[in-house]
């Protein structure tokens, strides 16, 4: 299992690498010069010239990597052409947003799909089970960007229960709950529904075995034998997804914050993508994609550290 | 009595026997005609493919079409779905926006599944330096959650059909890369590989001939599932305005200029949605029916 952890703790700088590469090429695959799309295409042959001097794209590419490579390991990520502030000032603003945003998310998704997935797994075969399943199923296949929308005109416009934009403050405020509640929702829809299945069909395996029919059969009640016997043993495999859905849920905040005007990471990047930023979807993209592998790796270290069960060839 | 006779074991007629002689092939097809929500799955995706080509025919309106004066109406006699923020015809613009999810779902698998097989295949199969390079590439591009690379290559590549297509097409890579390796991982110990080895097939002849035909069914299923998954990630960077641009009605575009009219003409939300939802669940079906059929001893 060490070899396990070892493992992976050398991969991770070749990944990281990897994505640096990945990144810093965005720029270059774009069709056409990339001095000219940001001049501009009615600038002067000068204009371009000095802007393909000033990104230094006319060096050699791998000089232009190392370049990049120097500047972002000093914490340089560039300079916004839009805004005109530094790329890594704009990305640390927006990040806490993400992270608060991913944080209610992920604490929202088992507080609702573990209950009902054991409520369906009670009344298997009967209405609620059926109900609940065609729910989930409409959960796991429903756009993002549907449910954000359809969540905002019911919540916000129907019953003007939450704000339906804007991020109201920090967590620990009423009107910050207020304000992630739907962006959290909409985000938790997809994992709610994946979960709530799995849920279910752990604690219908739990409730075949043998130790459960003894808790019957010695007259517990059967609020009892789910609670107490049953539950605890289907959520092992519950919650080693739950790691799973947090790489879900970071994928879907992209949608989830432009939708809900949330001024997080993924807002950010799909900004940059639109006013062709290059230097901000570089950098929104690294940050994005560096904080992913380091929050997989930790979850895959944990669910190693605590289940030893887990070897991979 | 002739010795012939007297060979042949004296046995009564065996209905059993004679349904376990039907060919594998016939049985699976019998399996998924029995298959409801299959069948459903096929009969929603042959109408969406039939609708999709012949849009221009049975479409009572050009999707362009502009009436300004009856825009926002909600369905009725003339127009079944209603009209959008322009008065263009609803229904004719989603028959027509068909062809390009469609063509997004279909056309992006292909791509995905045509390099991650080989990747994965190679991988599997030579193993040692050849796999450790080859799976890194993939972690580097797993490292990119969800629709961020797709993002990313659409952003890079400008809007349009093809760097949609491209950029699903590449995010699926992983997982068509890794279901072959670990097949082909697992295939490359078993009994036949060995013998035709020792017979002294090539390498080429192996993998083509006995390794390849085996791993058709898992990838089928496979591949059907993640083209509900390439309708999604492209209706959502069409809605996000990366991917087809309006005026174009591909269903996600429609999606994102109905976003601001929802509060008072829903409808122009709600139908390119069900479409969205009708192409994704009628492939999700499929995609299980197969794995029912094509493998029953499947576990899920």
């Amino acid at each position: 299992m060490s070899q396990y952890i070892v493992r992976r703790v050398v991969q991770l700088p070749v990944v990281l690498f990897g994505v640096s590469v990945l990144v810093f090429m965005v720029l270059h695959l774009v069709p056409g010069n990339p001095a000219q799309v940001i001049a501009g295409p009615d600038a002067p042959p000068e204009t371009v010239a000095a802007i393909e001097h000033e990104l230094g794209l006319d060096r050699p590419l791998p000089e232009q990597y190392a370049r990049y490579l120097g500047r972002v390991l000093q914490g340089d990520l560039g300079q916004s052409l839009r805004s005109r502030r530094p790329v890594l000032s704009d990305v640390m603003d927006a990040l806490p947003n993400t992270v608060q945003l991913a944080l209610a998310a992920v604490i929202i998704t088992p507080l609702l799909a573990i209950p009902l997935g054991v409520a369906a797994a009670a009344n298997r075969g009967r209405a609620l089970d059926t109900g609940l399943m065609v729910v989930s199923m409409l959960g796991i296949t429903a756009p993002v960007f549907a449910v954000a929308l359809g969540g905002m005109w019911v919540f916000g416009y129907q019953l003007r229960l939450f704000p339906i934009s804007g991020y109201g403050g920090p967590l620990w405020t009423l009107d910050g709950l207020r304000s992630v509640a739907l962006p959290a929702l909409t985000l938790a829809v997809g994992a709610v529904a994946t979960l709530a299945r799995l849920t279910r069909s752990a604690m219908l395996e739990v409730l075949n075995q043998d130790y459960v029919r003894t808790a019957r059969a010695k007259g517990l009640r059967e609020q009892a034998v789910l609670l107490r016997h049953a539950l605890a043993n289907a959520l092992l495999p519950v919650v080693t997804v739950i790691g799973l859905q947090i790489g879900v849920l970071l994928g879907g905040a992209f949608v989830t914050e432009t939708v809900f005007a949330w001024p997080g990471l993924g807002r950010l990047a799909v900004f940059a993508i639109q006013g062709r930023d290059f230097p901000l979807v570089q950098g929104t993209v690294l940050v994005t994609a560096v904080g992913f592998v380091l929050v997989n790796l930790a979850v895959d270290l944990l669910y190693a550290y605590v289940d030893p069960r887990i070897h991979y060839r | 009595m002739n010795v012939a006779a007297q060979a042949e074991p004296l046995s009564p007629p065996q209905p059993a026997a004679a349904r376990q002689a039907l060919p594998p092939r016939r049985q699976v097809l019998r399996r998924f005609a029995h298959h409801r929500a299959g069948l459903v799955g096929l009969a929603v995706i042959v109408a969406l493919i039939v609708l999709a080509a012949l849009a221009e025919s049975i479409a009572p309106y050009d999707w362009r079409a502009q009436d300004v004066l009856g825009r926002f109406s909600g369905p009725s006699g003339k127009h079944l779905l209603g009209t959008d923020e322009l008065g263009r015809d609803i229904w004719s613009r989603i028959l027509y926006g068909g062809r390009y999810s469609l063509t997004i779902g279909l056309g992006g698998v292909a791509l995905s599944f045509g390099v991650g097989t080989l990747i994965g295949l190679v991988a599997g199969f030579y193993g040692r330096w050849v796999d450790t390079l080859l799976m890194r590439i993939i972690d580097v591009l797993l490292a990119f959650p969800g629709i961020l690379l797709a993002i990313a290559l659409v952003g890079a590549l400008g809007p349009g059909l093809l760097s949609v297509i491209v950029a699903i097409g590449v995010t699926e890579i992983p997982g068509f890369a890794r279901l072959n390796r670990s097949m082909v991982l697992s295939l490359r110990e078993r009994e036949f590989v060995l013998a035709a080895r020792v017979v002294g097939a090539s390498d080429r002849r192996v993998l083509g001939r006995h390794v390849l035909l085996n791993l058709v069914s898992p990838l089928l299923v496979f591949a059907s599932l993640r083209v509900s998954t390439a309708i999604l990630v492209g209706a959502t960077l069409s809605f996000l305005g990366l991917g087809i641009q309006p005026p174009i009605p591909e269903w996600g575009a429609m999606v994102s200029t109905a976003r601001q009219y929802i509060a008072t003409a829903p409808h122009t939300f709600v139908y390119p949605t069900l479409a969205i939802f009708c192409a994704v669940i009628a492939f999700n079906l499929l995609g299980d029916a197969l794995r029912d059929t094509l493998d029953p001893t499947l576990q899920h």
